[in-house]
């Protein structure tokens, strides 16, 4: 029986291939980074349901063994590299650990940005304390997330020295 | 599991061999393949890292060698998937000739090499000048594996069968996080329908492969999209399995392996994967026929591999555990806030701030629940929500719920997942003996530790029956034989309300006509509630009978079904009352009564009582009949 399936396999790996090429043509801002809102539509978050029940994966995902997370290019932004691309993925939860001031989720972006340990708490509170202005709407795009927070850590104290003021 | 002695006059006999080599190497400095003596690439091509980094595995009676990698770009020699010596021969030749660009030999197969150069071979080559690997695993950074087993999730029984995925945790941080995750997975059209899926999900019909994602993405996916807790068991390897477990991940990036639901499937193929990092790993072997993810995980424990558990739980229980800790009053309030236009404002005049707190997390999770569960006024609720958290923001509280507690049990915990059973029982006074066999893996009645409450997922249950017919002669014949059987009873609350559900397929005696063998089909739906700590339910079924002995050759009835679910940890009760109306075909009507208890004797053992009264109405006569079964059964 395996034999006979080789037909199928020959059929569907060029198909593969072309899905890895098309991922990789994103520009240099990354993988259409920025445009995340804080919650996404059901019907988009049906697929991946449907994807993760039955084991399955659809073809943009194995890209990300080459390159993936590691190969969206990084922007160039203020923040560490890497941040903008966490915020992107993770909006709704950072949105919901914000409001409270922790959770696994914050912690991982202030790991990302590089806030020391003895920083962290200033960072949660200072997050929890700016909230209106970086989740202003439930449309509110990555990006302009982003932006606030460079903002609202420029003027902090504590936070400013973790921002490339290039 | 673990045969650390089997290879080891092989080993012996190498570390010789190639002592002798090493030597003759720095002596002559010529290229390593010319002067390998083929003796020595022989006993090599037939050591346990060879096998496993090419997935070699045995098939057929004459034990001939052939790879699970169906892609030709993962082998050197035109036979390297049935020959593992031309394989290796290929492979050093491949290495001898290898520059240092991106898709030569050496920085497509590391792993290959890294295991030659332990056995004294190419020692002046490395794969430092492989840029993108280097970066790569620079990026991944490995210093321990965490395999990672979502738990079977409530209202989706197939989700008992479950899934593994391995994550590797980083030297330099330590949030698991921003750690990168390897998952095998069929590569699945995105437009086939979920029968479709099911169909080539089985046969081999999609293409296997591995992906590298952030662990944040699987997290997302299964806390929070899928509603699944995760089990994360760090595994017990040294710097050394990790690094090559790494490398050799890199190798079949782009292999495709036909991927197989049951045998050759996520599970399976990350044993393959740890097996392949560390001589002493044998831990795929045993699962040649199926490969069931819990026990892959259980054969993980039994291996000693297990160096420590963490749960993760998903956002839908951490709304139980809101719930479970929130009084009444917040309750409500917190549901009129998601489900009318009142103002926060106006709900927490009389409430401290910790309840306000409590009030509004409770009321931001129920208000993605409707949005992302139900679908519900996805727009409003999105709104909503955003204000929720801007209130909570205000709150100057951050925790205001305890952390979830552990579960007792794990799912790797519960009873094994195959089941012999051994019974006797009477039959209209007709005393039987009885004999049967389940595939997998749960039933209600079933021992619960480690399993979920009111699930039920049977796959090929057979059931043989000798009765004693009257005067000293006996009959033998199939009493049943399921092919799959599932069921989610889970109770809905003033928060959650999931239907009830069941499917079933395969081969019964009918109540109302147990001389007869017929292929049957019947769903149902409905509701159920819980009222302290027991489980009541009611669903309508419709129940699709077809045999030629049957009246017409048919019977199509509707039936409702009401019942009381009591589950414990060491016993179990079911009882269930259900008639039968036909709407076409065979005209006759049933009503049955069943009761079935379980106690449970030991983690695969367990002895159970089942009682059935049938009551038959037909064109011509009603007649009644009694059934007991008292049932061992074994999980195994």
């Amino acid at each position: 029986m395996k034999k006979l399936l080789l037909g199928v396999l020959i059929v569907s790996a060029p198909l593969m291939t072309t899905t890895a090429s098309a991922a990789g043509g994103h520009g240099p801002a990354g993988c259409g980074l920025g445009t995340a809102v804080i919650f996404k539509a059901a019907n988009e978050w049906h697929e991946h349901v449907l994807a993760a029940t039955t084991n399955g994966t659809s073809g943009n995902q194995t890209f990300g063994m080459t390159s993936g997370t590691l190969g969206c290019q990084d922007a160039g932004g203020p923040l560490a590299s890497g941040v903008d691309l966490f915020l992107d993925n993770n909006m709704e939860q950072l949105a919901a650990e914000t409001a409270t001031g922790q959770g696994e989720t914050l912690s991982a972006l202030s790991e990302l940005i590089g806030v020391d340990a003895a920083d962290a708490s200033a960072f949660n509170t200072a997050l929890k304390a700016n909230f209106d202005q970086i989740f202003t709407a439930a449309d509110v795009t990555s990006g302009q997330a982003y932006d606030a927070l460079v903002s609202l850590m420029k003027q902090d104290i504590v936070l400013s020295k973790y921002v490339n003021q290039a | 599991m673990l045969r650390p002695f089997n290879f080891a006059p092989i080993f012996a006999l190498i570390l010789s061999a190639s002592i002798s080599f090493q030597l003759q190497a720095s002596s002559l400095g010529k290229q390593d393949s010319q002067i390998i003596d083929s003796q020595i690439i022989s006993e090599l091509s037939k050591e346990k890292e060879w096998l496993d980094l090419l997935h070699y595995h045995k098939i057929g009676l004459i034990s001939r060698f052939e790879s699970q990698a169906d892609d030709p770009s993962f082998f050197f020699a035109d036979n390297g998937k049935e020959d593992p010596k031309a394989e290796l021969n290929a492979t050093i030749e491949a290495f001898d000739n290898s520059d240092f660009s991106e898709n030569s030999a050496i920085c497509r197969f590391p792993s290959r090499l890294h295991w030659l150069k332990s056995k004294g071979l190419f020692s002046s080559k490395d794969t430092s000048a492989c840029s993108e690997f280097t970066e790569w695993f620079k990026k991944i950074d490995a210093k321990s594996l965490t395999l990672a087993f979502p738990a079977a999730y409530l209202n989706s029984p197939s989700s008992m069968y479950g899934h593994t995925f391995i994550r590797i945790n980083r030297k330099n941080g330590s949030n698991p996080l921003l750690d990168y995750s390897i998952n095998y997975a069929a590569n699945a059209d995105p437009d086939d329908n979920q029968l479709v899926f099911s169909y080539k999900g089985l046969s081999g019909g999609y293409p296997g492969v591995f992906s590298v994602l952030p662990y944040y993405q699987k997290v997302n996916e299964y806390s929070f999209l899928e509603a699944r807790d995760v089990w994360e068991y760090k595994l017990d390897l040294t710097q050394e399995e990790v690094e090559q477990f790494v490398r050799h991940a890199w190798e079949i990036q782009n292999t495709y392996f036909q991927y197989f639901f049951f045998d050759e499937n996520c599970s399976y193929h990350l044993l393959t994967l740890l097996d392949a990092a560390s001589p002493r790993l044998n831990l795929s072997d045993t699962f040649s026929v199926s490969a069931i993810p819990a026990d892959t995980v259980r054969a993980i424990n039994n291996a000693g591999l297990i160096a420590k558990t963490d749960f993760r739980p998903s956002t839908m229980s951490l709304m139980s555990h809101m719930l479970d800790e929130t009084n009444d009053q917040i309750q409500k309030k917190a549901k009129t806030l998601v489900e009318t236009d009142t103002t926060i404002r106006s709900l927490t005049s009389d409430l401290n701030s910790t309840e306000q707190a409590k009030m509004l997390d409770l009321a931001y999770q129920y208000s993605r629940y409707l949005s992302v569960r139900k679908k519900q006024d996805q727009k409003r609720q999105g709104k909503k929500a955003i204000n929720f958290l801007s209130a909570r923001s205000k709150i100057d509280k951050v925790k205001v719920f305890s952390d979830y507690p552990t579960p007792k049990y794990r799912d790797d915990e519960g009873h094994n997942s195959k089941r012999l059973e051994a019974s006797f029982g009477q039959f209209n006074k007709q005393n039987f003996t009885q004999l049967g066999m389940r595939m997998a893996y749960h039933d209600r009645l079933d021992n619960l530790p480690g399993y979920l409450n009111g699930a039920k997922l049977e796959m090929f249950h057979l059931k043989v029956r000798n009765t004693d017919i009257d005067n000293g002669k006996d009959t033998t014949s199939i009493e049943a034989l399921s092919l799959i059987d599932i069921a989610s009873y889970s109770p809905r609350n003033n928060f959650f309300t999931p239907i009830s559900w069941e499917v079933s397929t395969g081969l019964k005696r009918p109540e109302a006509q147990h001389d007869e063998l017929v292929s049957y089909l019947t769903a149902g739906w409905g509701v159920s509630y819980l009222f302290a700590n027991q489980q009541f339910y009611a669903l309508g079924f419709f129940d699709f009978n077809l045999d030629d002995d049957i009246d017409k050759g048919h019977h199509l009835s509707i039936s409702p079904k009401l019942g009381w679910l009591s589950q414990h940890e060491n016993w179990n009760l079911n009882l269930e009352f259900r008639q039968n109306f036909d709407i076409s075909g065979a005209e006759y009507r049933t009503r049955i009564i069943e009761l079935g208890v379980s106690r449970n004797l030991a983690k695969h053992w367990q002895l159970r009582l089942n009682g059935q009264y049938t009551n038959h109405i037909d064109t011509l006569e009603t007649h009644y009949s009694k059934a007991f079964t008292l049932s061992l059964m074994h999980y195994f």
